[in-house]
């Protein structure tokens, strides 16, 4: 039998990690409550084994998010968060800004976040089918 | 052997679903004077968005709201898992909407991706409201003609309200509503792409099934951008509001949360069995005339039920679909748009002949990325979610959205009815599949896409093109085309006098254009033709 507080609070603690590394920042305690919900209601609502040191240190997500279809698990779960995450103000300036610094700006930002998707894209290659691997739920650690 | 309930319903013609097409055939009969009963397996409409929400602009700056309900969905349903699927089946109805399709309609999906919703209205609740007229060639080699459809056109577009430009070469001449604005982006592309001669990519401005002049209790487009969280005004049609309407009507009835199991011979017509979907209890009706407006492959089984073809395999015409995003260079750094309209900006459409397919022509429509959820947004981009957030921060308002499709042969999909167990209930089995060459088609229709829309001025991003699973184009039909073994050009079934299909199994040939228009004005001709019949 499952212990479902147990397995609610680590899809809470889920939540918070994958809108923390959206973010940049801690999250509300309601989306985090409505990325449980949504989780739990999926055919498998079992929490992702994150690694000790992706729950420390969200932001190590980046080099190891899947790519194409190579882990759908952690990518639907992600896109959960994402739509959460724009639903909150945080989300909401981050994506879109009041104020926006014109096409230069936008066109330097281009370019240094295209060469870091660049330089991301071997070691999330070989990261992301281990990470795919480590924690899908029901799958040997 | 089956217990009917001892006391049926009766009327002069049943229409089997509450749809585009079914609500189209009911109203020449119910104009008629003939005691219509309409069955649709929803219980009700999807639940519209409340009239005060704001526009998806405002909510977007909003910073005072913690957490806006508005984009998640009806329900939390944005956030369900239904991937490949188009995010408006998530963003715009609520769970219920299509859970128990299968199960209520007996259907069971093999590599096809099955979309089907049980609420009044049916998928015209989520329609982009893309509307196309079929010409001759669309047609195919059936008995039925575009002009044939002509009337029909000008019925269904009086009736629903559209809205666009008349073109010089259009024909039927539709009475339009004032055509939505472009955007800046689109107007832009529009212009260079028209300027270009002898390409084979055609843009152009779309019929939208969507007012701009307040129809009954529909109010005209507010370009609030929220097209794909639902239409809050109702200025999309939906034919759930139809219903109303129809209502009005002294012989026109309406049944909701009755599944039809099948269709029977009975002493003066059919007698339609099913079941109560509140209640459990088995329900009849007897109907001298039965239209079939139920949905493509829910109608192919009650026909084939009917006429005892188990085990008989049917073609289903299923248009392989890809997605793709492109950028205007010009409009980087841009900001957001207050206004906007959220579905079809542009028609795009290719003739393929150079590149090995002659006389082939793929359509579709092309849409401002700024009016769809940045998390559907980021999983079609082949970055990181970071990257993709830093990307939409820069460039959504110079991002739009491609859907082109190949016509529906192109699609190896495949209905076949049996009894798993020898006996009881039957069980419409799908197949789903592509023709084989079609990825390949794709490819070089990506390639060609991506040169001619650079020469317009816009860049396909790389690695941005996702061919969509069978199915989840929700673009198929023409299982029982008119002309064909099964159906004649009028509609009705051969072999079973009387009843007639009149949704899109009964398309001669599904092309590439959006083909829900060309189904309502086939519908509006069949009623049009038992109307007659009926009453001369």
């Amino acid at each position: 039998m499952r212990n479902s507080s147990l397995e609610n609070s680590s899809l809470e603690n889920e939540g918070r990690v994958l809108m923390r590394y959206l973010l940049g920042r801690a999250p509300a305690e309601e989306p985090v409550r409505l990325y449980a919900a949504a989780v739990a209601r999926q055919p498998e609502p079992e929490p992702l084994r994150l690694p000790r040191a992706v729950m420390r240190y969200p932001w190590l997500l980046r080099v190891m998010e899947p790519i194409g279809k190579q882990a759908p698990h952690v990518s639907s779960r992600l896109r959960i968060a994402m739509i959460l995450a724009e639903a909150t103000p945080a989300g909401r300036e981050r994506l879109f800004p009041a104020s926006r610094g014109g096409k230069t700006r936008a066109l330097i930002g281009l370019v240094a976040m295209m060469t870091t998707e660049a330089a991301l894209l071997l070691p999330r290659a070989v990261l992301a089918r281990w990470l795919a691997r480590r924690i899908v739920p029901g799958s040997p650690e | 052997m089956t217990n009917w309930p001892s006391q049926a319903l009766t009327c002069d013609v049943a229409v089997v679903g509450a749809g585009p097409a079914g609500v189209s055939a009911c109203w020449p009969l119910v104009k008629a004077g003939l005691k219509v009963l309409t069955l649709d397996a929803g219980l009700a409409a999807a639940p519209a968005p409340g009239s005060s929400r704001t526009s998806l602009f405002d909510i977007r700056m909003d910073r005072r709201v913690a957490l806006s309900v508005d984009l998640t969905g009806p329900e939390g349903s944005a956030l369900r898992d239904v991937p490949g699927l188009s995010p408006k089946l998530r963003t715009a109805a609520g769970p219920s909407f299509t859970e128990g399709y299968r199960e209520a309609n007996r259907i069971e999906a093999r590599d096809f991706q099955l979309v089907g919703a049980l609420a009044l209205g049916g998928l015209s609740n989520v329609w982009g409201a893309g509307v196309s007229l079929y010409d001759d060639a669309d047609l195919g080699d059936g008995p039925v003609r575009a002009s044939d459809l002509a009337l029909s056109y000008v019925r269904v577009a009086t009736r629903i309200g559209v809205s666009g430009e008349c073109t010089s070469g259009e024909s039927p001449h539709l009475p339009l509503h004032p055509p939505l604005p472009l955007s800046r982006a689109c107007q832009a592309l529009l212009t260079r792409a028209q300027a270009r001669v002898g390409s084979p990519m055609r843009l152009g401005k779309p019929l939208n099934a969507v007012i701009t002049r307040p129809m009954e209790e529909r109010q005209a487009c507010t370009l609030d951008n929220m097209c794909m969280w639902g239409c809050a005004k109702r200025s999309v049609y939906n034919a759930a509001d139809e219903l109303p309407l129809l209502l009005r009507h002294d012989n026109f009835e309406l049944r909701p949360g009755f599944a039809v199991d099948s269709i029977r011979p009975a002493e003066q017509g059919y007698l339609l069995s099913g079941t109560d979907r509140s209640t459990g209890e088995p329900l009849a009706v007897e109907a001298q005339r039965v239209v079939l407006a139920a949905g493509a492959i829910p109608t192919t089984r009650l026909v084939l039920d009917l006429l005892c073809l188990h085990g008989r395999e049917l073609p289903l015409q299923s248009s392989p679909a890809v997605s793709f995003a492109m950028l205007s260079p010009g409009k980087i750094g841009a900001p957001l748009s207050p206004q906007g309209f959220g579905l079809a900006q542009l028609t795009i459409s290719c003739d393929l002949s150079g590149i090995g397919a002659p006389g082939t022509l793929a359509f579709g429509s092309i849409f401002e990325a700024e009016g769809v959820s940045a998390a559907d947004l980021a999983s079609k981009l082949p970055l990181t979610r970071i990257g993709a957030m830093g990307f939409l921060r820069n460039l959504v308002a110079a991002l739009q959205i491609g859907l082109i499709y190949l016509p529906g042969e192109y699609g190896d999909t495949r209905l076949r009815l049996s009894r798993p167990d020898g006996e009881g209930r039957a069980i419409l089995a799908i197949r789903g599949g592509f023709r084989d060459g079609t990825a390949a088609t794709f490819r070089r229709l990506a390639r060609l896409i991506s040169i001619e829309l650079l020469r317009c001025g816009a860049l396909v991003l790389p690695g941005s093109t996702q061919l969509m699973a069978p199915g989840a184009e929700v673009h198929y039909g023409a299982s029982l085309p008119m002309g064909g073994e099964f159906v004649s050009a009028t509609g009705e079934v051969r072999g079973a006098p009387g009843v007639f299909v009149a949704d899109g199994a009964a398309l001669p040939r599904v092309a590439a254009k959006h083909h829900t228009f060309t189904v309502m004005a086939n519908a509006d001709r069949i009623g049009l033709g038992i109307a007659r019949a009926g009453t001369g």
